[in-house]
């Protein structure tokens, strides 16, 4: 028995989403609504102490970390196989899965509160939002929400997301340079699952300028992520559709000032 | 044929040793001088972008950052198993050893380069550096290392440091309270990766740091110690002048270290993991 606590716009829960669906096992969805908090409900904090989505429960087993849970299935379903077999590239694939938790997962946030989160955050009462904000056991983190919610993309932060963003899109044109076909490698695995929700983030804001003519292979390789059988069940459908269409239509808005923040930069 | 590229004194590269001796792999060691600059070198460079040891060639083919060197060599290797059979505690061992990368490796520096590493840098001439400096891939980091140069144990980010290498010696002796090794019953990856960065405190002759308040710590630390491969890996390789200049320094550094320790807060006997959302 599998069951995964998730959030439908969370990259790390997304991840572990598209594996799931790759390898075409069942399992049962419990979604937690992390921009309300539930979190940190001790409940939820027992499974995963670090208050985070997702965890997978297996068995009455709870494995936290999207990277380990990746892995974990692969090892407990290993059909059909998501790591390389050439055991370089796998190693490959480990750094790439890896570098997309450290550098990215924060950035990614740098990108989505000023132009979507944000607004669901602010439609919270007073009480609620006070919770939010006291839920948070990190201050740092915590400091960063609050100037993202407030001054949008004009707070440092998120100009610095912007620019560790174009330069991830760089890194990704030049690995599947190398590769030519999958970030680690001939086949897919779980570096692609791991890079898959950073486009799609993009994707959504209606921000595919953003790469669609600078970078061919990458625009290449996401048209091959969105064939594949696990992206509509994995990124789409478990999007609210209310949710979805507020993304595009609040990115579109907010396009040009990021196009700027690149301009500025001398990145565009 | 393997190559690994390394330095003595690094617990990272100690973790990939610890893993060849306790496989029993034949392998071939080329020294990087760190203290000299030597990882910022175009040859190094090129099969290391991030200018960092460990780095291991195998049969011509660079494998990087010792955590995923260490699961490449289980997995080429697996003869003598160093990762639990059952895959929830394999699964447990990955999370400890991701752990350890989120923690102990970035904090590191910022605990053993006021005591050691600055006055290994401090033998280089004012121009020489300056392009250490200068050559550093990582801006962000070359700053940090210019302010421990000056400030030592009174820069912030040292002194946070230490705390957050506190903080995770109070996890281990958490957790060593509740199973023979770090993950489980059976020595594992998770004990390999950690076991260096003790091995450098006590390079240092920081023992005091765990000898009294970490019983649990102190009695793994024996069990690691007794092992041959630990001692090939992470004692026998030290040069016997860094030794003795590391054991001066540390002795000298330790009365610092000891006074931000006392600053700490007491373990909240939380779940080993809950440190890590407290931390971040």
């Amino acid at each position: 028995m599998l069951t995964l606590y998730h959030f439908p716009s969370s990259v790390c829960a997304a991840k572990v989403r598209l594996v799931l669906y790759e390898k075409e096992v069942p399992w049962e969805s419990k979604i937690i609504e992390i921009l309300k908090g539930e979190q940190f409900q001790p409940w939820y904090v027992a499974l995963n102490p670090n208050a985070v989505v997702p965890t997978l429960v297996h068995d009455e087993q709870p494995i936290v970390e999207s990277a380990v849970i990746c892995e974990y299935l692969d090892d407990v379903f290993p059909d059909p196989p998501l790591r390389p077999a050439d055991l370089v590239d796998r190693s490959v694939m480990r750094i790439w899965a890896s570098d997309v938790d450290t550098y990215m997962n924060g950035i990614c946030a740098g990108i989505t509160y000023p132009a979507t989160h944000r607004h669901e955050v602010l439609k919270l009462s007073p009480e609620e939002l006070q919770r939010f904000y006291d839920g948070h056991t990190d201050k740092d983190k915590l400091a960063r929400r609050k100037r993202l919610i407030e001054q949008g993309y004009q707070a440092p932060d998120a100009k610095h997301a912007v620019l560790v963003y174009d330069r991830f899109l760089t890194k990704l044109e030049d690995q599947l340079a190398k590769t030519g076909a999958w970030l680690a490698g001939k086949s897919y695995s779980i570096a692609d699952a791991a890079a898959t929700p950073y486009l799609v983030r993009l994707d959504m804001l209606n921000y595919q300028e953003w790469w669609r003519h600078s970078r061919p292979r990458l625009d290449d390789w996401y048209e091959r992520i969105k064939a594949r059988l696990s992206f509509q069940p994995a990124m789409i459908d478990v999007m609210p559709a209310k949710f979805m269409a507020d993304m595009g239509t609040r990115g579109s808005g907010y396009w040009p000032e990021v196009r700027e923040i690149l301009k500025d930069a001398g990145a565009w | 044929m393997l190559i690994l590229y390394h330095h003595p004194a690094s617990p990272s590269s100690a973790k990939v040793r610890f893993v060849l001796q306790e496989k029993g792999i034949a392998w071939e060691g080329a020294i990087v001088d760190l203290y000299q600059g030597e990882q910022f070198s175009t040859a190094y460079l090129a099969i290391n972008e991030a200018a960092v040891v460990p780095t291991l060639v195998h049969n011509d083919r660079p494998v990087r950052e010792s955590l995923v060197i260490c699961e490449y060599l289980e997995e080429a290797f697996p003869t003598v198993p160093l990762a639990p059979a059952d895959l929830a505690l394999r699964a447990r061992m990955r999370v400890w050893c991701k752990d350890i990368e989120t923690f102990m490796s970035v904090s590191l520096a910022g605990t053993i380069f006021p005591a050691n590493d600055r006055h290994e840098l401090a033998r280089l001439a004012p121009e020489q550096l300056d392009a250490y400096f200068e050559r550093h891939p990582n801006r962000r980091l070359a700053e940090r290392r210019r302010a421990w140069m000056t400030e030592g144990y009174a820069s912030p980010d040292a002194r946070y440091s230490v705390l957050t290498y506190h903080k995770f010696l109070q996890k281990m002796e958490f957790q060593l309270g509740r199973s023979e090794w770090l993950v489980g019953n059976s020595f594992s990856l998770a004990d390999i990766e950690t076991a260096p960065y003790i091995a450098v405190l006590e390079l240092l002759q920081f023992q005091n740091w765990w000898a009294d308040r970490f019983p649990q710590v102190r009695a793994w630390y024996e069990k690691i110690k007794a092992r041959s491969a630990f001692r090939r890996a992470a004692v026998d390789v030290v040069p016997d002048r860094l030794r003795r200049d590391m054991a001066k320094r540390g002795a000298e550094a330790w009365p610092e270290v000891e006074a931000i320790i006392a600053t700490a807060e007491p373990f909240n006997g939380k779940s080993p993991w809950a440190m890590r959302a407290e931390a971040l």
